[in-house]
């Protein structure tokens, strides 16, 4: 997947203003639409921003940055293909490695401590 | 760290000296951990001092490590830029080195050992492309594993930590059924590793170095391998798991259990069923003997005062005193040596009667040894959690001691 540079240079500044990143498909696990609408990350100090294809439905606490199709599945494909930043992570369930869902399904996380576990 | 990483670390350091790096400079070490311990111990020999060590951990921070104080990273800020540097043994370099750049830190950074080759905090062309060919070699690997193992699918683990496989494979099982999975090939990182998977049955096993193992995981998330699960707590960086622990306590096993494998959490873990007799069990004083266990690869050391106490109290009582030891590991003193297989432990340790070792993978390897067993904890903080080792790593029907400053050892 080619990755543009504009895209590049996009993804660096944002990447010294926001705190977290957050990369978002509309189909996301609900869980995640609720979390971007949640108490906890409106009440977060942390600056925020969700990049997505689509527009999406979020709390007015995050600041989003809407791309292609072509540069979502741009940055996806630098994500899977080495950790650039600690900042920055797809919002999404796995089937391949353990994550935090696991712990919702079986209790032993809340719903509200899952959300704050995804701010750090 | 193991002794590649040490190796590493030792001729990092050799050459800060010999380009003039470090001399007439502050040092700062970054993460206090084993690994910075062990950097810690190797400035001083060589005549350094170490001004001090920064950790984000509050819980850390205000303690001492050979008269070393652990402080905040926003204490570097005292210093002049070109009058410090800070050295970072520890696996969070990436991260580290973004948070110092961040806070206005404009002095050299050095990275002493190459922890984490899944991360590079930078998007220069240069590093896209090197990245790029790192997955193109794990394809590489990837597809002759598909190869071998047709039929199979694949379970890999991207960490040489001989617990973390056992309680991995203890689990193992419920996580195949769930899927409907039939054949398994277990991918893990050296021997040690592949003697605990065997453990628990005949499994087709790879075995890798941490190298090729990090850039199969690699391909695998690039490629998104849907025949593929990667079967640790908190590695590769996608693994979102730890954060639940700045919320939570959660012990190793249920991380296991249930983050990992999404397992309910009163699951009971399978138990090992390939243990095998000792050859010298002749040589061990049957309920009369001692098994210590004092290393360990990625926990902090137990000062050498304490297991001489031990060895003291045991041999004054009669009891003969062995210390299990790999390759180049010395026995303590006043003990020998021995050196059975990971599944020959368990009747080593029954044979004697104690086991006393360095919470470690090895203890989970005997949980299921009759006899008595105490499990030593370094007093030290998980990760950078508010937890300490007994929270996470506590051992059912063990005696597990916390060895905090000023321990003596009594015990009836």
């Amino acid at each position: 997947m080619p990755i543009d540079d504009g895209m590049i240079a996009d993804i660096t500044k944002q990447m010294e203003i926001y705190d977290k990143i957050f990369l978002v498909e509309k189909n996301t696990e609900n869980i995640f639409i609720q979390f971007l609408n949640s108490d906890i990350l409106n009440a977060s100090e942390k600056k925020i921003l969700l990049i997505s294809p689509e527009e999406m439905d979020i709390s007015p606490a995050v600041d989003f940055h809407r791309v292609t199709e072509s540069q979502f599945k741009g940055l996806k494909s630098l994500y899977y293909m080495y950790e650039f930043s600690n900042r920055f992570q797809i919002l999404a369930g796995s089937s391949q490695w353990g994550n935090l869902l696991n712990y919702l399904d079986t209790g032993i996380l809340d719903t509200e401590e899952v959300f704050q576990a995804l701010l750090y | 760290m193991n002794n590649l990483q040490y190796e590493e670390m030792v001729l990092n350091v050799d050459l800060l000296i010999q380009e003039h790096v470090i001399q007439n400079k502050k040092i700062y070490l970054f993460g206090y951990c084993n690994a910075t311990e062990e950097l810690a111990d190797l400035l001083l020999d060589k005549g350094f001092l170490v001004a001090s060590i920064l950790d984000n951990n509050i819980a850390k921070q205000g303690k001492e490590y050979r008269g070393i104080m652990i402080q905040s990273p926003e204490s570097i800020l005292m210093e002049k830029d070109n009058e410090s540097l800070v050295c970072i043994a520890a696996r969070a370099y990436a991260a580290m080195n973004d948070q110092l750049k961040r806070l206005g830190y404009g002095g050299k950074i050095c990275k002493l050992v190459d922890y984490n080759s899944y991360a590079e905090y930078s998007l220069s062309k240069e590093t896209i492309f090197r990245m790029k060919e790192r997955v193109v070699r794990g394809r590489v690997l990837l597809q002759a594993l598909k190869e071998k193992n047709i039929a199979s699918y694949r379970i890999l683990c991207p960490f040489a930590a001989l617990g973390d496989i056992y309680i991995m494979m203890s689990y193992l099982p419920y996580f195949l059924k769930k899927k409907g999975i039939q054949e398994c090939v277990v991918g893990v990182i050296g021997n040690a590793c592949a003697q605990v998977v065997r453990l628990f049955g005949e499994y087709d096993i790879a075995i890798y170095s941490q190298k090729d193992m990090d850039e199969i995981i690699q391909a695998v998330l690039y490629d998104t391998d849907e025949n593929t699960f990667i079967a640790h707590q908190d590695r590769p960086y996608l693994v979102n798991l730890p954060k639940a622990l700045y919320e939570k306590c959660i012990s190793l096993e249920q991380i296991y259990c249930c983050g990992v494998f999404g397992l309910p959490i009163m699951t009971e873990p399978y138990k090992p069923i390939a243990f095998q007799e000792y050859g010298r069990l002749h040589d061990i004083k049957e309920g009369q003997a001692v098994i210590l266990s004092p290393y360990a690869k990625s926990v902090a050391s137990i000062k050498g005062a304490i297991w001489k106490e031990i060895v003291e109290y045991y041999t004054e009582k009669g009891y003969q005193c062995f210390t299990n030891v790999i390759g180049a590991e010395k026995p303590l003193s006043d003990t020998m040596p021995i050196s059975p297989c990971i599944n020959e432990m368990k009747s080593v340790a029954e044979r004697a009667g104690i086991f006393i070792g360095i919470r470690s993978g090895l203890c989970d390897v005997l949980k299921e040894a009759d006899c008595r067993k105490i499990a030593l904890y370094p007093d030290y903080n998980y990760c950078d959690t508010q937890w300490k080792a007994l929270d996470m790593y506590r051992l059912d029907g063990w005696e597990n001691i916390v060895i905090g400053d000023g321990f003596q050892w009594r015990i009836d």
